[in-house]
């Protein structure tokens, strides 16, 4: 899913005693295409959405 | 379901004069109340809210239940909102709500980490922390904070409250800006970051506000799981966890644009979002050691474990590295 506009950061997660690949998307997006693991790496696919700056007008009250 | 059909499942449920709908202190009788004075009890009890809460897609929606008491989840009424809404409906225990405390929203001599500050052509963010470089001292937060997305130039005013807390020119200027980090709209970011020299007439007080113990001044590098915490200007002391780490091609709106951010920490609260709009330039710290972990500056409102949202950040030891400056604790 590399440069599709779905997606909104790939990091590494805990899962367990060990570690996962976390894909994160904006919405929900078809992740048939994502295999569970890479090279035995377990991935998590997380929908987050749209993320902004912490201080935007519209949120201040 | 679509939004229609959950307005007029909504509209029957609060129609309906059970417990939920305009809960008052003699409908919430049966599930518990604490023991006083009947005089000294709220009229009006936590109770049930109902509201639209997305599907699982776009278009999708679902009914929201709130639930504000534990023994409410069993109540009749929780029960048949659920069946009402065939199923589709998204129930959480909320707890009992209390407004929000705008302490950190307010003029504060000596200045603190963790209250209102802002260029004084943006709104409001946080103050992180403060940090010296020779005899300097400065208070470090966001460029969206106190460069004003790359437009600020070095010696303009910095405003303690921000403006959007009733801070003014030149009664609360507390500093000018010194230098930032560029936010760059084409290439890779991986801080959003700015100094303010603080001026010499303004005292601080370098323990976030509202606590009592020091922070450690060695930052810690990220790894996730670990337990953190933030004090901010909106949502004031929250507690989190690192859900990831050296997150890459996480994309920021900001008021010119988008920005594109790798190597990223991202945090979750629990039941209440870890941050939201205001908590920009928080100053993240380890829970235990408090230890500084990482610099707060975006967050979304879905996502994390609880669907409370999640929270982004830059690691701290860098910024500090970058900006050839030291932890003030």
């Amino acid at each position: 899913m590399k440069g599709s506009d779905a997606v909104n950061g790939v990091g590494i997660a805990r899962q367990g005693a060990g570690y996962a690949v976390k894909l994160n998307l904006v919405r929900p997006a078809n992740t048939d295409a994502v295999p569970s693991r890479v090279d035995g790496v377990p991935v998590k696919v997380e929908v987050v959405g749209q993320i902004e700056k912490r201080s935007r007008k519209a949120a201040v009250k | 379901m679509h939004l229609s059909s959950v307005r007029e499942v909504k509209a029957s449920l609060s129609g309906s004069g059970e417990a939920g709908s305009g809960l008052d202190v003699d409908a919430i009788t049966p599930f518990g109340l604490p023991s006083r004075r009947k005089a000294d009890v709220q009229r009006i009890q936590p109770s049930v809210a109902l509201g639209v809460a997305p599907g699982k897609e776009l278009g999708d929606y679902r009914l929201a239940v709130r639930v504000q008491h534990p023994n409410l989840l069993r109540s009749s009424y929780v029960r048949r909102a659920v069946e009402v809404a065939r199923g589709e409906a998204d129930v959480r225990l909320i707890g009992h709500l209390v407004k929000r405390d705008t302490s950190y929203q307010e003029r504060h001599r000596p200045i603190e980490p963790g209250i209102s500050v802002g260029h004084f052509r943006i709104t409001a963010g946080t103050i992180g922390c403060c940090v010296e470089r020779g005899r300097k001292t400065f208070i470090l937060s966001n460029n969206h904070v106190l460069a004003d997305e790359n437009a600020g130039k070095p010696g303009d005013d910095i405003l303690q409250p921000g403006g959007a807390d009733g801070g003014r020119r030149p009664r609360d200027v507390i500093a000018a800006l010194a230098r930032s980090v560029r936010l760059d709209a084409r290439g890779s970011n991986t801080m959003d970051c700015a100094l303010a020299e603080l001026k010499p007439n303004v005292e601080f007080d370098v323990v976030p506000f509202g606590m009592r113990r020091h922070l450690q001044s060695e930052p810690v590098a990220p790894d996730a799981g670990v337990r953190v915490e933030k004090v901010g200007r909106t949502t004031g002391h929250t507690r989190g966890r690192v859900t990831a780490f050296e997150v890459d091609d996480v994309v920021v709106r900001y008021d010119f644009g988008n920005a594109r951010f790798d190597g990223q920490v991202e945090i979750a609260g629990g039941q209440a979002p870890f941050s939201a709009g205001g908590d920009s330039g928080s100053l993240i710290f380890t829970t235990g050691d408090r230890r500084p972990y990482a610099l707060l500056f975006a967050g979304s409102d879905i996502g994390g474990p609880t669907g409370t949202g999640v929270t982004y950040a830059n690691p701290i030891g860098p910024i500090l590295d970058r900006l050839k400056v030291g932890l003030l604790a």
